[in-house]
This record gives C-alpha cells, structure tokens and sequence, in this order.
C-alpha cells in the first residue's frame, strides 16, 4: 500500500477560506433560519454571491472562473455547510454537476457560450437525471431525445432537480437509442429554460434545506440543437458518472462543515449551560460525546480534502484532453463513495448528539439545530443514495481487492 | 497622484497565548493576519482610487512571511506592494517602524497621501501614523473615517469622542483611518487567484532604503520595562483631605504605581 499525503492547503486557499468565512459569517449565517423558514431561494444572497465570484470558484481563470481548483471548491462548500445547508446546496448543484462537466466534456464554442457566463455567475445551472422510475437505477430514465433535423426533440419528465426552478441552463439526460440503453443509448443535452417546450413543474417542499429550489421539470417537444449535445451521442452515462464521482466526493465537505458548525455549537453551549449543580461540561457523559464528535471530524476531514485532492488530479487530467487510467478511475470512484456515505453520516450523528445535548434549546426553532437536523439527512440522499455508496465500495473492494 | 497604506502582519490576539514565566508569545502554528484596522485603511485607498483613478501602493514592514499579508491587499485591489524585509530588523518599535516606512515612502517617490490604520491589534501604540507625518514633514489628519479629494486637497471627517469634525488639508498629508465608513470588501476568489499567482511582492532590503545596522539602533527608542500580564483589578483608594493635600497625596500614590510597573 503507497500513502502519499500531503495535507496543507496553499496560502491562496487559507486566505480564500478566511474571505468565505468571513461572507458567510456576515451575509448568510444572519439569515439562515429565515431562509429555511420562507422555503425558497434567497435571489438576494445568490446574486451577491454571483456578482462576488463564488459560482465559479474551480474553473480556470480562462472560462471565466477563478482557477481555484476542486481544492478552492471544497473550501468553499465546507465555509457555506458550515452556516447554510441550503446555500452549499445550491452553489454545489451548479458548481459541481454542470460546471464541472461542461469544462471537461464541452466543445470550446459550448464553453464560451455555457460555461463562462456560468462561471462568472451570469447564469444559474442545474443537472437533470433523476426520474419517477429512476432514481439510484439512473439507468432506467426514460425520457427521450429523438433526432429531427438537426436538432433533438425532448419529451419526457425529470424530478427532484436542485436548482430546477432558477437555472437558465439545465444538463438533462435522454434516452437516444432504447435499444443500447445506459451502454451508449443515453445523451446529455445542454438545455437553456427559454428552449420551446421547457416548462418548470411542482417546487417540492422538503424535510430540509428548504432554501434551495427542488423542482420538477418537463419536456414536451422541447427542440435542442444537435451542437448542444455534451460530450457525444451516446455517451451520456459517461458524462453523468464522471460528474457524480467527483461531485460526490466534494459535496461532502459541505456535510463537513454542518458537522464542523454543530462541534462549535456543542462546545460553547456545554461550557456555559449549568444544570443539576454543574456545568454540564463537568459530565464525563457529555465530554464523550464532544469527543466522539470530534474525532470523526477530524477523520472526516483528512478524508475530505485527500479525496478532494484526487478529484482535482482527475478533472485536471480529463480537461486536459489527457486519458485517465481505469485503475485510477475505479480508486476513486472508490474514494469518493467512501468520502460521501462517511461524511454525511458522520454529519448526522454528529447533529443527533448536538440535538440531545441541547435539550429543548436544540429542538425548538431559532438556534440552528433542528434545522441543522432537518438539513443534515439530505446528505445520505442525494447524488446517490448512502446505500448505493456502500455498493460501489463493497463491489470495488469483492472484485479488485482492498488495496 | 498616488497613495500610499501602510499595513501590518499581526498575530490575532485572541489566538496567541502568553508563556507565563518568561512573557514569550507563543505562536507557534498561528498564521499572520492583516491588521483589522489595516483593512479599513485599504478599503479607503481604494475608494479614493475608484473614485479619482489614482494608484494604490501597499507598504509593510516585517518577516519574510508578511509577504502573505501584502498579497491579501493586492486580492483588494492594490496596485503594487512592497515589503521591507531584513534579517536585522527584528523588534521594530513604534519610532523605528515609522521611520523605516517614511525612509520606504521617500524612495517610492511622489505620492499625495499616506493612509494608515490608527492602530495595531498586537501593541495598540497609535504612535505609527502620526510619526510618518512627523518624518515626512506633512500634515497629519488623525482618526479619520471618511475621506474626500479635490483641487489638490484633501478633506476628512475626524472623529474624537464620538465628536466629528471636517478637515480640510493640502497635499500631500497622511491619515489615520478609524473603523465606520470604510467596511473593507470581500475580495473576489478571481482577484484572490491573481494576487497569488500573478503579482509581484517587491521586497526591500535595509541596504535598499540605504541605512545601516548603527542608525537602525540609533532609531529604536523605546525601552521595555517589564512585561507583565495585565490583571483587571478594581481599587478604590479615599483621599479625604483638603484638595491640594489630597491631589499631591494622588500623584505620590501613581508614582508609586508607575514604579512597581
Ligand atoms: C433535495 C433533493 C435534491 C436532489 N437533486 C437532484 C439533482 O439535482 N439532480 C438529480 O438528477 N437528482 C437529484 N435528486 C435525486 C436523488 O439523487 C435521488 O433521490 C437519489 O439518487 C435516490 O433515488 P430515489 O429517491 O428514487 O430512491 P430509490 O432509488 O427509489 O431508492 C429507495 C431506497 O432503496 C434503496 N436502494 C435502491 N437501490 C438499491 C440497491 N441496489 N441496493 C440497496 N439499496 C438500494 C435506496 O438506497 C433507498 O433507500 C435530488 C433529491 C433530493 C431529495
């Protein structure tokens, strides 16, 4: 076994953290309880944070980000998880699952006419696989792009879609030869909301991160023009696997900071909180579990940025135009699974101890920790259920080994 | 025109620890940090940039390691930085620093004003600012929070005791900048990339600004005493006489303080 660790972040990053702590502190964490109370997305907040340059943040400079890499994003979701669930959520959508693609699989004139204005914050993104029938199976979507011309015309429904209800530009997956199914029958579509035959559907109301857009959308005879196709006909499954392993892997450290942010809660309130004659911190029972909290932090967090570091050499690589070895590929596919199901439910258990911690202070509205409780759940939901995370690991593990 | 903020690296306070025998920080894994004030300072130079499209220079003296800070100032918006940096300016006080910073100023060349925070969050001197004026032989506009140029002059919004006052001052002039108006930006993660990877840290030497190690000693004035931890205690002392006899009685009685510091 080969451990190559390198562990600090580079100046740049630790100043870019303390900037987004800083935003984050003074912008978002003021308002987070009512953002999660009003059930939509703060356009205030999201254009501020546009305007400042936090939606493009791992792109390179030449499209329009700020070329800080998977590391500088990571950053950037565990500062906003830190103090908003909702807003992580809503930059990770757009960041991650079509940013991402878009620089590694676009054509130039794709990226100088998606991918820049994204990066820059102009416009909004969101990534369309999940169906009715399709959910952890993503191989059994049915919509379906049928070619006419030269263009494809779209009919069929997507749902649960972060972003769904404010994106300009929407990734969506379709079904162009039934016949091949997930082996090179499906295409991702670079989708604009103004396309003929786009609607948005239903906002879901949710258990949590009730500040980010959850929304249905549908196509009827919806015309894309064939140069909108990302990647080729038919690799779409690719496209879409591609961005779910590495966005997986950094969405996680915006679990790390909802668990990061309820150790910070756990201490201050256990030094200050008497009860039955002591400070509660005096308890040995609480220490523990500030301990407990702790330490998976902490594992948390090495794996994180690790994981996140792998993801930056494989992006980089693929963007480059360069081939990534299969071996490569599965170990991370691997890693980032692990780095996923760990993290958020180390987030989970750590917001269930905070909850318990803080008693009634904890359970009734207004600290951040029921809603802190409600937000962390989504974390072994999305971008693949913990259940499939453990799949990908055991089947990666039973067929190649442990190493 | 141009304008010149001088800034510091400073350990945040809150961070460091004292060693309780021998008074040592330690700091040991801490990071520099620009001076909060420092920030203001910055965020004022550039406003006057936006607005009158002057350049900003950042200036600094300290460790190798302050570059770091300077770079937090170009990711702002400044214009050009440079670092005074030498093996044996180690512990510079108030005297020396403002000394070396106007020797710095001078060798930057013209410039119309010199922008500095009123103080440091590590020693709270206040004596920096004013000190650069005395060496620049300019005038000195102290603890400002708004700034305005026109027709070669410069008017400010000094405030004292929550008192203000508008000043007005020909150019050049240096200015102490006091928290209020000028809540530093966020600096963008595009001009935080820039400031890292494309832009230059000039950094100067004690032979650059053409001094010598025996001026450097000549210029350090301040003695320290003692260093102690400062404990908050409450002491209330009745003097009940007439009040010539009781006054001298207090000043006898903070002598005798001053002494035991
Ligand atoms: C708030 C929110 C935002 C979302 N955002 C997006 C988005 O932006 N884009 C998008 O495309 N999708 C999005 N999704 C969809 C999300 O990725 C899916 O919900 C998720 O993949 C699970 O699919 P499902 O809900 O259909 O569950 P199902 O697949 O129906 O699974 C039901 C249960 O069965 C388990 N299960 C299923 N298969 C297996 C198996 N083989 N082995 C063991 N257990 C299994 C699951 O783990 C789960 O517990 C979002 C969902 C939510 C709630």
């Amino acid at each position: 076994m080969i451990l190559v660790f390198e562990f600090s972040l580079s100046k740049e990053l630790e100043f870019f953290r303390e900037v987004v702590r800083e935003f984050a502190e003074e912008e978002i964490a003021p308002i987070a309880d009512r953002i999660d109370l009003e059930e939509r997305v703060p356009m205030n907040l999201v254009k501020k944070m546009c305007e400042m340059g936090l939606m493009g943040v791992p792109v390179p400079e030449k499209y329009g980000g700020a070329g800080l890499g998977e590391m500088g994003y990571a950053v950037l979701l565990e500062e906003l998880g830190r103090v908003s669930n909702s807003i992580a959520t809503t930059v990770g959508a757009h960041t991650g699952l079509v940013l991402n693609p878009l620089w590694i699989f676009g054509t130039e004139e794709q990226k100088e006419k998606y991918l820049v204005p994204l990066a820059r914050g102009e416009k909004i993104g969101a990534f369309a696989l999940t169906e009715p029938n399709a959910g952890s199976d993503a191989a059994s979507i049915q919509t379906r792009a049928v070619k006419e011309g030269d263009s494809y015309v779209l009919n069929g429904t997507k749902i649960f879609t972060t972003n769904g209800g404010i994106a300009d530009v929407i990734l969506v997956f379709a079904v162009t030869d039934p016949a091949l199914g997930a082996r090179g029958g499906v295409t991702c579509f670079i989708v604009e909301k103004g396309f003929p035959g786009f609607k948005v559907g239903v906002e879901e109301r949710k258990l949590g991160i009730r500040g980010s857009s959850t929304a249905e959308l549908t196509f009827s005879n919806c015309m894309v023009p064939k140069e909108n196709v990302l990647g080729q006909v038919g690799y779409g499954f690719i496209v879409a696997l591609t961005t779910l392993d590495g966005g997986r892997g950094t969405l996680s450290a915006g679990a790390l900071g909802g668990a990061q942010s309820i150790l910070e809660e756990m201490v201050k309130f256990v030094k200050f909180r008497d009860a039955t004659g002591n400070k509660i911190s005096d308890r040995q029972m609480v220490q523990w579990l500030i301990a407990d909290t702790a330490m998976e932090v902490e594992a948390a967090r090495y794996m994180v940025y690790h994981t996140v570091s792998l993801i930056e050499k494989y992006y980089t690589t693929l963007a480059s135009g360069k081939r990534v070895s299969r071996v490569f590929r599965e170990k991370l596919s691997r890693k980032t699974a692990i780095a996923k199901a760990y993290v958020s439910e180390v987030a989970s258990r750590a917001v269930e101890r905070g909850l318990q911690l803080f008693g009634a202070t904890g359970y009734i509205e207004g600290l951040g920790i029921e809603r802190a409780y409600r937000d962390s759940i989504i974390g072994e939901i999305y971008e693949g259920t913990n259940e499939i995370q453990r799949w990908i690991i055991a089947r990666d593990i039973l067929e190649r080994g442990l190493d | 025109m141009g304008i010149v903020v001088c800034v510091k690296a400073v350990y945040d306070p809150e961070e460091v620890r004292v060693h309780k025998r021998t008074m040592t920080l330690l700091i040991e894994g801490l990071h520099l940090k620009l001076n909060p004030l420092d920030k203001y300072a910055v965020e004022a130079a550039l406003k006057l940039k936006e607005k009158w499209k002057t350049s900003v220079t950042a200036l600094s003296i300290g460790p190798e390691e302050a570059e770091d800070v300077l770079r937090r100032t170009l990711a702002m918006g400044v214009n050009k930085a440079y670092l005074v940096t030498d093996e044996s300016i180690k512990d510079h006080d108030p005297f020396l620093t403002a000394y070396l910073l106007s020797k710095a100023i001078k060798k930057l060349g013209d410039f119309d004003l010199v922008v500095c925070g009123e103080k440091s969050i590590d020693w709270e001197n206040r004596q920096v600012g004013p000190q650069i004026a005395a060496f620049l032989q300019i005038p000195l506009l102290h603890r400002v929070d708004n700034i305005e140029l026109g027709n070669g002059k410069v008017r400010v919004r000094e405030v004292f005791d929550g008192e203000a006052l508008w000043v007005e001052s020909p150019l050049p002039a240096a200015i102490t900048i006091i928290k209020g108006g000028n809540k530093p930006r966020f600096p963008s993660p595009w001009n935080i990339s820039k400031a890292y990877r494309k832009m230059r840290v000039e950094k100067w030497g004690l032979k650059d600004l053409g001094l010598s190690r025996e001026e450097l000693k000549a210029k350090t004035v301040t003695k320290v005493r003692r260093q102690f931890i400062f404990e908050r205690k409450r002491e209330t002392k009745l003097m009940v006489e007439e009040a010539e006899a009781a006054s001298d009685k207090l000043i006898s009685h903070l002598n005798k303080l001053l002494e035991e510091i």
